[in-house]
């Protein structure tokens, strides 16, 4: 196929696309936020950088799909390299299973990240994600969340 | 165009690809949403039907101004008596039972001509989207599972039923089954002008003159359209406006884009920027190679400290303030040394003695006073 540059596709989807959420107010000023929700975006911001679409290369956590349910994971890591996202979707993402304990599943994001720069982004949703699995288990106790200036 | 351009796989009715075919020149077609969308916008008004006020309205009563000097305003009022009409104002759009401002006519402008050309472009630009996986699922269409975009089938179905396992095979019919969920009721008064469900495009299937049975097998899922290849439709190809419907083409009629568009068919439109990978070219070395070395961020300042008050600050100014503060630390410890030394017991106990002797009370005529 045709390769499209991820930067010409960028430019294309920018401006609206099926996943974009805006949120808040029209502009920055009032509070105005773009989040996207397609599979791949480890921030769920509708920028280049974290774009799971645009992008040809990304890694991304999530809950379980089902084919890795079997193994025992509770989370998956999924990962697009760019040799057959540009023609081939069914075979564009991998995904691995992240059954193993907290510290070598981590270790297994940070190894196999396709992309330094969102491999921070990556190990904290899997952080994120891990501890909201256990404390739904009831092994943990979820860290107190801190509430705004005014609430209570 | 260029020279070799890349095979895409032919898939058969069990899934498997079959055989390839050449990528039919159009899809190299720069990629131009603000067209897409122009001529979209553009043609989506050729479809409409023409409507207006009854040209009469408001306007069926002889009614004249009063004038001046009535006490009431100088709007048209209707003439005669006996009625509750008489004497109400009439014709202005304020007025109940007045014309409505500026009264919609039947002669608007409703179509638009737009150039072939525009129109052969904006066709192109869809078609070349179409073959772009992540403007494709930027639409929204359901592809993940699909083999390849775009999708070439050799196999043909001309009952719905063999037309679903087709889909099924191929990866396309989580798109069908997403359209089929999404029907809902139309928001508005649609509902009750024979448009009473609104739902989202599937699969846009398109066939050639020879495979033309196929549109039996496929023209009844919800969301699917089918379409000829000699006839494509920017209104199919970009519904909304937005390039990267979900095509699903028949080997034939992807052999006919060959002869449609290109060398042996209408000019496809050249792109602007011979290489739009913006990241590619700034990191190029005839990029890097001419600009400015990379500016580190703004250097962050620490308060300002008085070095007459602050030690350290001092210290930083001076190389010999700490050799200076510890020389006066000493000096000072000497002078209290021997200021101390000064005032010894030795002094202190000849003060005392005085003292002593010259309180002493005795007897005050002792020598004769």
């Amino acid at each position: 196929m045709v390769n499209a540059a991820d930067s010409l596709v960028w430019a294309c989807i920018s401006k609206n696309n099926s996943f974009m959420v805006k949120r808040n107010g029209r502009t920055a000023r009032t509070g105005a936020i773009r989040f996207s929700s397609e599979a791949g975006n480890v921030a769920s911001l509708s920028t280049f950088k974290y774009s799971g679409l645009a992008n040809s290369r990304t890694i991304d956590v999530t809950s379980t799909a089902s084919a890795d349910a079997k193994k025992g994971a509770d989370l998956t890591m999924l990962k697009k390299t760019s040799s057959k996202a540009g023609s081939k979707p069914a075979k564009a993402t991998q995904s691995t299973p992240l059954n193993k304990c907290f510290r070598s599943s981590v270790s297994a994001v940070e190894k196999q990240s396709a992309r330094a720069d969102l491999t921070a982004a990556a190990k904290a949703k899997y952080t994120g994600l891990a501890n909201g699995k256990k404390a739904a288990k009831g092994l943990r106790k979820m860290s107190k969340v801190t509430l705004g200036r005014g609430t209570q | 165009m260029s020279a070799t351009r890349p095979l895409v796989s032919v898939f058969d009715a069990s899934g498997a690809a079959s055989g390839s075919a050449t990528l039919p020149a159009v899809f190299t077609a720069p990629l131009r949403p603000d067209v897409v969308q122009f001529v979209h916008t553009q043609i989506n008004k050729n479809a409409r039907q023409a409507y207006s006020v009854n040209i009469g309205a408001g306007h069926q009563t002889s009614a004249v101004s009063w004038g001046t000097g009535r006490a009431v305003s100088r709007i048209p009022r209707v003439g005669g008596g006996g009625t509750q009409r008489s004497g109400q104002a009439a014709f202005g759009n304020m007025c109940r039972s007045g014309r409505m401002f500026a009264p919609t006519k039947i002669y608007r402008k409703w179509h638009r001509k737009v150039n072939v050309s525009q129109r052969r472009f904006a066709v192109a630009s869809a078609l070349a989207a179409a073959a772009i996986p992540a403007l494709v699922m930027a639409r929204g269409h359901v592809v993940s599972e699909v083999p390849e975009v775009p999708l070439v089938m050799s196999a043909s179905a001309t009952k719905t039923s063999k037309a679903k396992e087709l889909l099924q095979a191929l990866g396309a019919y989580a798109d069908v089954e997403k359209a089929a969920d999404s029907k809902q009721l139309r928001a508005g008064k649609g509902k009750m002008r024979n448009r009473r469900y609104v739902l989202r495009k599937g699969p846009l299937v398109i066939h050639s003159a020879a495979d033309k049975d196929i549109a039996q097998g496929f023209r009844n899922f919800a969301g699917v359209e089918v379409c000829d290849v000699s006839r494509l439709n920017l209104l199919q190809l970009a519904p909304g406006g937005h390039m990267g419907r979900f095509c699903v083409f028949t080997e034939s009629a992807f052999a006919a884009l060959d002869t449609m568009y290109g060398a042996n068919g209408k000019t496809i439109p050249t792109a602007e920027m011979t290489n739009a990978d913006l990241t590619r070219i700034i990191n190029s070395d005839e990029i890097q190679s001419v600009v400015n070395p990379m500016k580190t961020g703004n250097k962050t300042y620490l308060r300002k400290k008085n070095a007459i008050t602050s030690a350290k600050a001092l210290a930083k100014l001076s190389p010999y303030a700490a050799a200076n503060r510890a020389s006066e630390t000493k000096a000072q410890a000497t002078r209290k040394a021997s200021k101390a030394a000064k005032k010894s017991t030795k002094h202190r106990a000849a003060g005392k003695a005085f003292y002593e002797k010259v309180s002493a009370q005795g007897d005050v005529c002792e020598d004769g006073f």
